[in-house]
């Protein structure tokens, strides 16, 4: 435990956490749309920033990676926090206006419309499904493509993402929704040759993934690509053969 | 044959001094990227031609670049006995004539720029002669200390630059090169290299200035089972080439630089990260690290002190943003070239995770002179804040655009008037900037500042990579902004939000500006997003970028209100 003051407070948090953490700890909220409580935090989207100062130097960073320090002062709320804040969802806004989270950011900052001119992009880049693929899931699946202002996620060389184990860790963390997945129950795959293969498929849309449902090795019936979506809520790492078994087997 | 001791390096020294002394003519040309854009390749094959055709004996050998990119193709000759005479504008067909004079023995004086009888070598402060007697028929020459272009000069980093071939160790060695490397590792402890750095306080080069002593004792202190020493060529800067200028014309002495540096770490490992598409640098430098090795220089117990070291030169892709340390690092690791927040330093964890000091080319070449001369010696150089010299490559609307070493502390006014020869006739200095697209730019009553980080700082500039563009009347001010936003909206990564979507927002805005669809609420915003941009970008690009739109507004808000209120562009550079 290391002592910090946050908000004016004097606190002793887990040395290990980081200033998103101690502060959603001691119940101060602190806007953000790239982190997740289970995973690293990138500071990609930067709403998260705050101001910290340490031997007298104030500086801005983003509060879900800074690791919290010894005699560290922190305020989250600032005049200056808030005007950054503002400006950031003002730029998503202007990129993405249709995303939900966006719209319900930009109502309570109080941004009526932005003052750029209007793109319609569906994604926010905030790059958390590449990272819960990655650091998460193991599975390396999706990447970033291209780069700057014309960067957007895809499966490599875009085609369908040959490693995706079609989990959908990526779609339930999407803060912008953006990731379309559905199961289709008798879905036919023509074989080479004539033969026609029925059975359930998983679709993730924007990754090119259909991906037939494998067989449980306990039970052997066909069952949909497990969730991890649980034991990352709960912290908990993923066991190696966590996508061999369906979920009642596993229990 | 590997060097161990201080005769075998001497050994070494007099066969490079039989290079550059043959006991018969030798001619060098000037063919760096410069000189090979203004006809150096065909220079070099007319005399080849003309010293055959009139049965001359002498070799022909291509150098690179002096710093006088006006005067390319720029040859040096050599004859016995004479002091070494410097010709500007050589092209093809002069060449004939030239010879001829030479076969005569009484070289030509049209063309001749200044002789060269002695010059102290800035390694060591020994002198080095070319001939202590002046033959009648070039006294008329200045002697190269008195020259113009070398007056107010003192050339540090650029202590071989265009005077050596850059293939040759051997010619490197003569002119005092790998001594201080031998005395680094054979008599100093590295405490002692990093003290006399610290001492001489020699600042980073790139941008920052952060003082090199400093960043190499947090490095040797960091624990970690591998440290890494880099050596950051990535210069991404439009219209600016000097680093690769300097490596091409001196590799070896960025070499021995980062050998030194490795040495004072505790490093067994470094690498050069090359901006792709240099490949007059990649081939000399390639050349170099080969030859070290060969030497003994590189590899296992170095001068046999027990100090291993080896160096890779690495070619990145060449994004703009590579140029930021953490990024250079990703690449070199064979990720995308991407920023990492920096919270923990990268002298604690950098490359592979492992303690990691990045230093600029100039920085590295600053090195072995200031082990050989000592720190006494490089900090009275300059200013007492920014010690030593600083190469500046002058561009932009100016008589002679040239790569040049000045002392710390010289006013821009002095360099652009003494080294660039000042502006055009008929136009008179509007602006300046320094330091790339992030830095802001300069008015021209600015134009008395002194050279160094800290002033530069404070007048909203920076000293950055020192690459000087001279701006005349015709510059639209507004222009200059939405052309740098444009360049840095292309080269930012797109990690972040303020600097992918804010860069490109605010050229939007400048660009409505410039094409008379800009209002009056557009100044208040470019201000709101320039603060949300310098302070929550993720790296240096993002937090710069900014910076030219800031100064700009600060010193040229008239221009900005000419063409939001009247719709006119006062310099006639915008379409409205």
């Amino acid at each position: 435990m290391v002592p910090i003051t946050l908000d004016g407070t004097k606190t002793k948090v887990d040395s290990k956490a980081t200033i998103l953490q101690a502060a959603r700890e001691a119940g101060i909220a602190i806007p953000s749309l790239c982190s997740h409580p289970g995973l690293s935090g990138l500071g990609n989207c930067r709403l998260c920033v705050v101001e910290v100062e340490k031997n007298g130097r104030k500086r801005i960073v983003t509060s879900c990676n800074y690791p919290v320090e010894d005699g560290l002062t922190v305020t989250t709320g600032s005049q200056k926090i808030r005007a950054i804040r503002k400006m950031i969802i003002e730029l998503l806004a202007t990129r993405s206006p249709h995303v939900k989270a966006i719209r319900e950011y930009a109502a309570e900052m109080g941004i009526e419309k932005p003052r750029f001119t209007r793109g319609n992009d569906k994604c926010i880049l905030c790059g958390l499904c590449v990272h819960v693929c990655s650091e998460y899931v193991g599975a390396h699946a999706i990447t970033f493509s291209g780069h700057g202002t014309q960067k957007f996620v895809s499966s490599p060389l875009y085609r369908s993402a040959a490693d995706c184990v079609g989990c959908g860790a990526c779609v339930a963390v999407c803060p912008a929704q953006c990731i379309t997945m559905e199961d289709r129950a008798d879905s036919k795959t023509f074989v080479p040759g004539g033969a026609e293969e029925v059975g359930p498929v998983r679709l993730i849309h924007n990754w090119n993934v259909r991906l037939p449902w494998k067989r449980c090795k306990t039970c052997g019936k066909p069952f949909p690509p497990p969730s991890p979506m649980d034991l990352l809520e709960q912290g908990k790492p993923l066991p190696g053969d966590f996508f061999a078994s369906c979920d009642n087997c596993r229990k | 044959m590997k060097i161990e001791s201080v005769r075998e390096l001497h050994k070494l020294k007099a066969a490079g001094e039989k290079l550059l002394f043959p006991g018969s003519i030798r001619i060098q040309v000037g063919a760096s990227r410069c000189g090979l854009a203004r006809g150096a390749q065909e220079v070099i094959a007319a005399f080849e031609k003309e010293l055959k055709a009139q049965q001359l004996d002498g070799i022909v050998i291509p150098v690179g670049c002096i710093g006088m990119c006006y005067e390319e193709p720029l040859v040096e000759i050599l004859l016995p006995g004479k002091p070494k005479l410097t010709y500007g504008s050589i092209t093809a067909d002069l060449v004939p004539s030239l010879v001829k004079s030479l076969a005569k023995g009484k070289p030509q004086k049209k063309n001749l720029l200044y002789r060269t009888n002695e010059e102290i070598l800035a390694i060591n402060g020994k002198a080095f002669t070319y001939a202590s007697k002046t033959p009648a028929e070039v006294k008329t020459a200045p002697v190269a200390e008195d020259a113009a272009f070398f007056k107010t000069q003192q050339r540090i980093a650029m202590r071989n630059a265009g005077l050596i071939n850059p293939l040759s160790i051997e010619e490197y060695v003569a002119r005092g090169g790998y001594a201080a490397l031998l005395k680094a590792v054979t008599k100093m402890k590295p405490e002692e290299i990093i003290e006399t750095i610290t001492r001489a306080n020699l600042r980073g080069r790139g941008g920052g200035g952060f003082p090199t002593g400093q960043k190499w004792q947090a490095c040797r202190e960091a624990h970690g089972r591998q440290k890494y020493v880099l050596c950051n060529c990535s210069e991404g800067d439009p219209g600016i080439g000097m680093h690769k200028s300097i490596i091409e014309s001196d590799p070896h002495g960025i070499v021995e630089g980062i050998i030194i540096g490795g040495y004072a770490i505790g490093a067994q490992e470094g690498y050069i990260y090359l901006h792709h598409g240099n490949e007059g640098a990649k081939e000399k430098l390639t050349r170099a690290i080969e030859q070290a090795y060969e030497y003994g220089l590189l590899g296992e117990n170095i001068f046999g002190s027990g100090f291993n070291f080896s160096l890779t030169l690495k070619e990145g892709a060449g994004s703009y943003v590579c140029g930021e340390s953490t990024a250079l690092m990703a690449t070199l690791e064979g990720r995308a070239g991407e920023p990492r927040p920096k919270y923990i330093h990268t002298a604690e964890k950098g490359l592979w995770d492992g303690p990691t000091s990045l230093n600029n080319v100039e920085t590295w070449f600053n090195v072995p002179p200031i082990i050989m001369r000592g720190a006494g010696w490089y900090s009275a150089i300059g200013t007492k804040k920014s010690t030593g010299t600083k190469v500046i490559s002058i561009s932009g609307n100016i008589n002679k655009p040239c790569l040049v070493e000045v002392p710390m502390g010289m006013t821009i006014k002095d360099i652009i008037s003494k080294l660039g020869g000042g502006l055009p006739a008929g136009s008179s200095l509007k602006a300046f900037q320094l330091g790339g697209p992030p830095a802001g730019i300069l008015p021209a009553k600015d134009a008395g500042i002194a050279l160094g980080f800290d002033e530069l700082s404070a007048a909203g500039s920076l000293l950055g990579s020192g690459g000087l563009i001279v701006m005349d009347e015709k510059t639209c001010m507004v222009d200059m902004a939405k052309y740098f936003l444009a360049f840095l909206e292309e080269e930012s990564c797109g990690r972040c939000v303020p600097c992918r979507e804010g860069v490109k927002r605010m050229r939007e805005v400048v660009e409505g500006i410039s094409t008379a669809i800009g209002t009056e609420e557009d100044i208040a915003l470019l201000h709101e997003l320039a603060e949300c941009l310098s302070e929550a970008s993720l790296c240096d690009l993002g937090k710069s970028a900014p910076q030219v739109v800031v100064s700009t507004l600060r010193h040229f808000m008239d221009e900005y209100q000419a063409h939001i209120v009247k719709q006119v562009c006062p310099a006639k550079r915008c379409s409205m």
